[in-house]
């Protein structure tokens, strides 16, 4: 086995449950002003925080998926879907990232981690930004579905075909949909309405994806969305990254114990542990990501982004223990 | 007073049927107070227990809410005059820095239904105002949302705030996404709900505490 693997090979290693020279640990993206604060508290000037610890790099391909032109009101008959549908052109070259040619050509030859973004999910999809056009949307839902699903699926036929059209010059390692749909408890929606509306939707862009042998599908959800995991392994999803989480209820060590190899992992640390103490980041990393990692498919990171509540010397024993507990 | 009918009604979401059968039970001499009690806040009291549950999601709680108004709307000039008197009286907010109003908003909805008064301060609320509000008003409770980590720390200060100028019978309320139990008593709040049928509950016990 070969002891120098890019980033994109021990990723890739991770995730199909074979063995990389090592668990892969993924940019956090810290803030300047989280930077500038760690300075304050003993980060030397002329440091590179991402150069202080090893680290993976990943990008993340973002492809506009918003309306364009943006929507002065957004359709609540289907009447009014044709509005909706005219704003999504796939075929729109304004649609892909600045100088696509160009970095098309340099992912050929990329040593690091290449996921795609390919939905927004179910209430940015749908417009929702505050609670006029979510009670708007939730009320739809009951009485008037046919235009949710239909609404829905124009947002994932567009999305399918964007899609195609970034896999037609890229191979990516992973695709990453977003759902912000979880309450403190349970999501907002039941698991047979987000089957129903949501996961039904999200059909075309799934098959686009199984053509194109992208092999990792990762729903990226926040808060808790534990009940709605059967589904999106039913749906083809296979690899669950929750963000910012009830961390009891969204355990790990539990899910991996309930869906078992079905189920890869992004993420699991706690990040209020990082705002505590020593004491409670050693317990969090030690107790969780050595039997995460025993059962592979799993990569371990906090499960919220790193801002300026996390002090410097804590943040620095919890990459320094991270490091030791997933080498040992 | 056949409150069955109604409390089915509110539970199908049905508006019309809720607004209707509220109705022929004025037209039969059905007491308002008694239709408000036993039947629409009894529906919602069924709403928050199917909540809880997990029979209801979001969706359903916030249809079954607007059947209930429906059949409040009716009953509304046969109230006034009445002897009616809320609950209590909660003012609510999202605190300073913080502009999600989802959840505030859901929760004062469920309140509203339960017989309370609320008074909706908004988003991005500063401290002052949420105690200058209690007065006021003369609430019982002053109830915070945050979604971000970073206001959290808000709720803080105006637990404190209230706690030093408010006086013993004014109890505080916290929830929202990075709310803890833990969190909560941590900063002294009176109560912590994770959801809006939870903050009913929470309110009844502050209230009677």
């Amino acid at each position: 086995m070969s002891t120098h693997m890019t980033s994109r090979k021990r990723f890739l290693r991770t995730m199909r449950f074979d063995k990389p020279d090592r668990t892969p640990y993924f940019e956090e993206g810290i803030r300047k002003n989280v930077i500038r604060a760690w300075r304050r508290q003993g980060l030397p000037k002329n440091t590179d925080i991402s150069e202080m610890f090893p680290s993976d790099r990943r990008e993340e391909i973002e492809v506009d998926l918003e309306p364009g032109p943006k929507l002065k009101k957004w359709p609540a008959s289907r009447n009014e879907l044709d509005v909706l549908k005219k704003s999504l052109d796939p075929q729109d070259p304004r649609r892909l990232p600045q100088k696509w040619s160009r970095r098309v050509r340099d992912w050929q030859t990329r040593d690091h981690m290449l996921m795609l973004r390919v939905h927004r999910g179910f209430f940015l999809s749908m417009g929702v930004y505050g609670w006029d056009r979510f009670s708007e949307v939730i009320r739809l839902l009951i009485k008037d579905p046919d235009f949710v699903h239909e609404a829905l699926a124009i947002q994932g036929e567009f999305a399918a075909r964007m899609a195609e059209r970034v896999l037609a010059e890229v191979e990516v390692d992973a695709a990453v949909f977003s759902e912000p749909i979880g309450g403190n408890d349970r999501p907002l929606l039941s698991p047979q309405m987000y089957e129903e509306f949501v996961l039904a939707s999200y059909r075309p862009l799934l098959d686009v994806l199984s053509r194109n042998r992208v092999e990792t599908i990762i729903l990226r959800t926040f808060a808790n969305t534990r009940i709605l995991i059967p589904s999106i392994l039913k749906w083809g999803f296979n690899c669950l990254w929750a963000c910012e989480v009830n961390i009891e209820a969204m355990d790990y060590r539990d899910l991996r114990g309930e869906f078992g190899p079905k189920l890869r992992l992004i993420g699991g640390i706690d990040l209020d542990a990082l705002r505590c103490d020593k004491e409670a980041i050693r317990r969090e990393v030690e107790e969780k990501v050595p039997p995460l990692l025993a059962g592979g498919g799993y990569v371990p990171l906090a499960d919220g982004r790193v801002r300026e509540d996390v002090p410097f010397e804590n943040y620095v024993y919890y990459r320094q223990l991270l490091e030791k507990v997933t080498r040992a | 007073m056949e409150a069955e009918a109604i409390i089915d009604a509110v539970l199908d979401f049905d508006q019309e049927k809720t607004a209707q059968l509220v109705q022929a039970q004025l037209d039969q001499g059905a007491d308002a107070l008694a239709i408000l009690d036993q039947a629409l806040i009894a529906a919602m009291d069924e709403v928050g227990r199917k909540f809880s549950a997990g029979v209801f999601f979001v969706p359903e709680m916030l249809m079954a809410a607007e059947a209930m108004h429906a059949g409040l709307e009716v009953l509304g000039p046969h109230l006034a005059g009445s002897d009616i008197k809320a609950k209590g009286t909660i003012v609510i907010g999202t605190v300073k820095g913080d502009n999600h109003d989802i959840g505030k908003n859901l929760v004062a909805m469920m309140l509203e239904c339960a017989g309370y008064r609320v008074i909706d301060l908004g988003v991005n609320v500063s401290k002052g105002k949420f105690l200058a509000a209690a007065k006021k008003y003369q609430a019982d409770i002053v109830a915070l949302s945050a979604l971000l980590t970073t206001t959290m720390a808000e709720m803080e200060a105006v637990v404190a705030d209230v706690r030093a100028k408010g006086g013993s019978s004014l109890k505080t309320l916290v929830g929202g996404a990075p709310v803890t139990a833990s969190f909560a008593a941590g900063i002294g709040a009176d109560g912590y709900s994770s959801d809006a049928a939870g903050a009913v509950s929470m309110a009844r016990s502050l209230v009677s505490a």
